[in-house]
This record gives structure tokens, sequence and C-alpha cells, in this order.
């Protein structure tokens, strides 16, 4: 059963769209260029499209106020009702919806120590940051529609808002995450729509399936980068090493034949050498390398098919000569 | 919470804003002293009602411009109208609050001015409450027109245009003056009337503004 669902909806950066998403997670990956605040905008019910159909349980967010009340959302730039304070202004928010207390709200996303503060001292990030905690404390939202929701929120943790947010999908919520960052697309889960120049280019059932087939790189922090990178250049499993003196002192991009494996041989280098690592994590493709990477596989899909398809049937007769 | 409690909440913030004390207080001290100048004048009374048709309008547009938010008419109840409020209500709530309260100062600016000049101008000062009368329909339509205009280009700045349009086309008699307040301020005030409608008319022709203009603002807003 779709929740969402697009029609040749056009706005803004959008080309005209046709999607439909049911419940569950799904992140739009890409970034504002790309459409990504539009299409939020459509699907919370704040914009209304030049040309096409946008429904959310059945009927246009933009046009319906029983609908809106069960969206929960979070936009790029958000503005508040009058109130003073935090408790306040969120109280506001909330008996529009008729959710829950406004301090239970905050302590569950643990911005209790905001309640006093006046709401004109806010920044556009904290404005997010309690928007987003009405969003949570939302009663039986048919979908929740957020923009960066793992980005640019002070104040609630990281893993808080992962968590509540996979909970919803747990519930079968339709949940619509958009961002720009693949490490946030990959952190969120679920099924991932890459948004490219205004135009959905691809769906992929996880946001690793998107990245590009080149080998994952390591990002290595020690004391003694220098050394590490003198015994990595000795093993052929090491392909390259990339070392910034001026930028990153402490650290080292390490990148590996066989990427799986690559984590372990510089910590068992390190460890013969006895030096001591900090942290090691992959290094996550930026988005315009998924999107290239997509582009061209598209591109490489395409012009096998166009050859296939031009390519001259074999002659019958040559064949049994 | 529904729109009209919505509304009051909005409008409520927005009145209270000293920047909008302070324009209302330099609309009142320009009146005021064009009285003072005009003291003992024959033609006080008609200089205190011509500085009036300047004044109402510009004093309505501030006062619908910070109902607004410097945005479109709309924007000033998006955040709440995001969480399930009905944008169309909303915004003729907080219209009709707008127009009471344009209706109200503008009266009060048009009565202190009379107040001003009272017995100095003989048998050309009109009464105090057709002076009153004049004073709040004038705010309350020009309220409505500018409100409309709110509703118009990305900013909310069609206010500005209408306004324009108001200065350029109502001083005239002719149909082109039909749908401007001015023209029938100017009628209310002893000018020659629009088209040649009878002088009464000038009252109901502000009050069919106002109410076209509110209806047409709320048509243009989706709920």
């Amino acid at each position: 059963m779709s929740v969402v669902v697009l029609r040749g909806a056009q706005f803004d950066l959008l080309t005209p769209i046709n999607l439909e998403l049911g419940p569950g997670l799904h992140t739009l990956l890409g970034s504002p260029g790309d459409g990504s605040e539009a299409l939020v905008g459509l699907l919370a019910g704040s914009q209304r499209p030049r040309s096409g159909r946008v429904a959310v349980g059945g009927r246009d967010p933009g046009t319906t106020p029983e609908v809106r009340r069960s969206i929960a959302s979070l936009l790029p730039e958000e503005q508040l009702p009058p109130g003073r304070s935090v408790l306040r202004t969120l109280g506001l928010l909330l008996q529009a919806r008729g959710g829950p207390d406004p301090a239970e709200a905050l302590a569950s996303v643990e911005l209790s120590h905001w309640a006093s503060r006046p709401t004109a001292t806010l920044s556009r990030a904290e404005r997010r940051a309690l928007v987003f905690s009405a969003a949570l404390a939302t009663r039986a939202p048919i979908a929740l529609v957020l923009y960066e929701p793992l980005a640019d929120i002070p104040g609630i943790p990281r893993t808080v808002a992962l968590q509540r947010i996979q909970a919803f999908a747990a519930q079968g919520v339709c949940v619509v995450c958009a961002t720009a960052s693949p490490e946030d697309a990959m952190a969120l889960g679920g099924s991932v729509w890459l948004l490219e120049r205004g135009r959905l280019a691809t769906r992929a059932p996880h946001a690793a399936a998107l990245f590009p087939s080149k080998p994952l790189r390591w990002r290595v922090r020690l004391g003694q980068p220098r050394e590490l990178g003198g015994l990595l250049l000795r093993r052929q499993e090491i392909s390259t090493i990339e070392y910034d003196l001026a930028r990153s002192p402490r650290e080292l991009v390490v990148c590996g034949v066989d990427p799986a494996h690559t984590a372990l041989i510089v910590l068992e280098v390190a460890c013969h050498a006895g030096l001591r690592v900090e942290a090691i994590r992959a290094v996550m493709p930026s988005l315009e390398e998924i999107q290239a990477a997509t582009a061209g596989a598209i591109r490489g899909a395409y012009e096998q098919a166009y050859q296939q398809a031009v390519r001259p049937a074999p002659d019958p007769g040559a064949a049994s000569s | 919470m529904n729109s009209a409690h919505a509304s009051v909440l909005v409008f409520r913030e927005r009145l209270l804003d000293p920047r909008l004390g302070g324009a209302f207080v330099t609309a009142l001290l320009s009146v005021l002293g064009t009285a003072a100048l005009e003291w003992g004048s024959a033609t006080g009374a008609i200089r205190i009602q011509t500085l009036r048709i300047m004044v109402v309008p510009l004093w309505a547009y501030l006062l619908i411009a910070r109902v607004a938010g410097g945005g479109p008419l709309s924007s000033s109840i998006e955040p709440l109208a995001r969480v399930g409020i009905d944008r169309r209500w909303s915004v003729v709530w907080l219209l009709v609050m707008a127009e009471i309260a344009a209706a109200l100062s503008s009266a009060i600016l048009s009565a202190c001015g009379w107040w001003w000049t009272h017995g100095t101008s003989g048998p050309s000062s009109p009464a105090l409450g057709a002076v009153l009368w004049v004073g709040a329909t004038g705010g309350a339509s020009y309220a409505a027109l500018i409100g409309l205009g709110a509703t118009f280009g990305r900013r909310g700045r069609g206010g500005v245009i209408l306004l324009v349009l108001d200065w350029l086309l109502g001083t005239g008699v002719s149909a082109m003056a039909a749908p401007w307040p001015r023209a029938y301020l100017r009628q209310l005030l002893g000018s020659e009337p629009v088209m040649g409608l009878p002088p009464w008319s000038g009252s109901l022709a502000l009050l069919v503004l106002i109410l076209l203009s509110t209806g047409w603002a709320a048509v243009r807003i989706p709920p």
C-alpha cells in the first residue's frame, strides 16, 4: 500500500516526478540543488506543485489541514509560532496536533534544559531542533518527512534521533528522510532514492548498493602516520597511501586491493611495529562520486542495450556453411 | 487549537511591536502638527482631511506589513498551518483583526485632527460622528486592500502596487476610480462623487470593497 504518491509533481528545481512510497524508511539522497528541499516541501504540504499531484494518505497535504496534522515534518528553514519560551512554543505546536505534554516531548530528546529559554534566542539550527522534537512527539502520524534529520540539529543526540526515526519506521509509518550525506544515508538504512538535478536517478535497496565499485578507502588516525605509511608501502595488498602533512598531520588515507581486508592489514602492521592506532574508519564516497558512478552505470546500460538493438542479426546461411 | 485561536496568537504577537507603536505616534504627530500649523485658517479642516487621506493608507500598509511579517500574508500563519491549522480561515481572521485595528486607529487619528481644529474653521468643520465613520471605514478598506495585495508576489509586495494604483486612479471620478478606496473617501469628504453616484453611496462602496478584498484574499489562500 502506498502512503506517499507523487504523480508528475513539478516544483522549483524538480522535473515532473512519479514516486510511490509505502510504510518503512526511505532515504532521498541528493543535495538542495538536486531538488531535495523542494521534494520535502511538497510532501510536508508547505509547498504546492506547479503541476501534477501529491498525496499523503490519499489526500493532498497542501490543501488538507487534517493531513498536515498527521505529517510530522522538518524543513531546511523553520519559523516558529509565537511563544516567548521554548516550552510555550513547543506547546503550541503540539496543541495544534493534540500531542503530548511539551515538557515530556523535550525530555524525550534530551532537551529539557531548553524549556525556559526565550524562543527569540534560538539560532536557525536550534529552531530546527525544536521543530524536530515536535515532529518526533507526533502521535500516530501518517508519515514523517524529515530534511537532514541527522545533521545540523544541535542538542538532540544523533543516536537518539536515529533510534526514534527507526522506531517509527518499524511501527509501519512511512518515513521519508532527505539528506545530502551518504554517511547519514548509510546510518538511516532503508531504501535509497538517488536524486540528481531534479529527477530520481535510481533506487537501491540500501545506500551501500549505490556506492561506486572502486576500492574503499580507510582513514587511519595515529601519532606516527609517517612510520606506518613507510611500513604499509612494503605490503603488496596496499595500493595507495595518501598523507597530507599540512591539513591532516595525524592521518593516513589507505586504499587496498581487497577493501574488506585493508583495515585488518593496517592494524596488523601497526601492531607489529608497536604503533598505537587511535581510530580507523571507512571513507564514504561523496554524493558527487555516487551520482557520477550512477550516471556512468545508466549510460553503460543504455549503450549496451542500444548496441544489442542495432547489431545485425546473424545470417542463418553463413552459420550453416 | 483552531484557526481563530491561532490567528489571535499571531496577531497579538505581531501587534506588540514597539516599531509599530512608533509609526502610529509619528502618524498622529503629523496630523496634529499640520493642524497646529493651520490653526485658525479657514482651510484648516480641509488640509487635515487631505493629510488624513495620505496618512491612513500608509499606516494601514505598515500594519499589514507587520502582521504579514515582511512576507506573504499566509507566511505568518505557516508554522501553525504545518501542524494542521487551516490557512484560509486563519488568514481571514488575521485580516479581519487587522481591519478592525486599522479602523480603530484611523478613527483615532481622524478624531485627534478634528479635535485640534474644532471650532477654528467654522461651519466647514464636519460632525465628530462623520469624522470617526470616515476614518474607520477608510482605515478598514485600506487594510483590506493592502491585505489582498499581500497575497500576491513571493514576498507579498502586491500591496505596494495596489497602493500606487489607488493613489493614481483613485483621484478620478470615472469608472477607473471605482475599485479604489481613495475615490470614495474623497467623496465622503465632500469631493465629486464617483460616476455620479449619490453621496451616501460612498460608505456602502467602502464596505463592499472591504468584503470583496477580504473574500478575494481568502480565495487566494489554500486551506
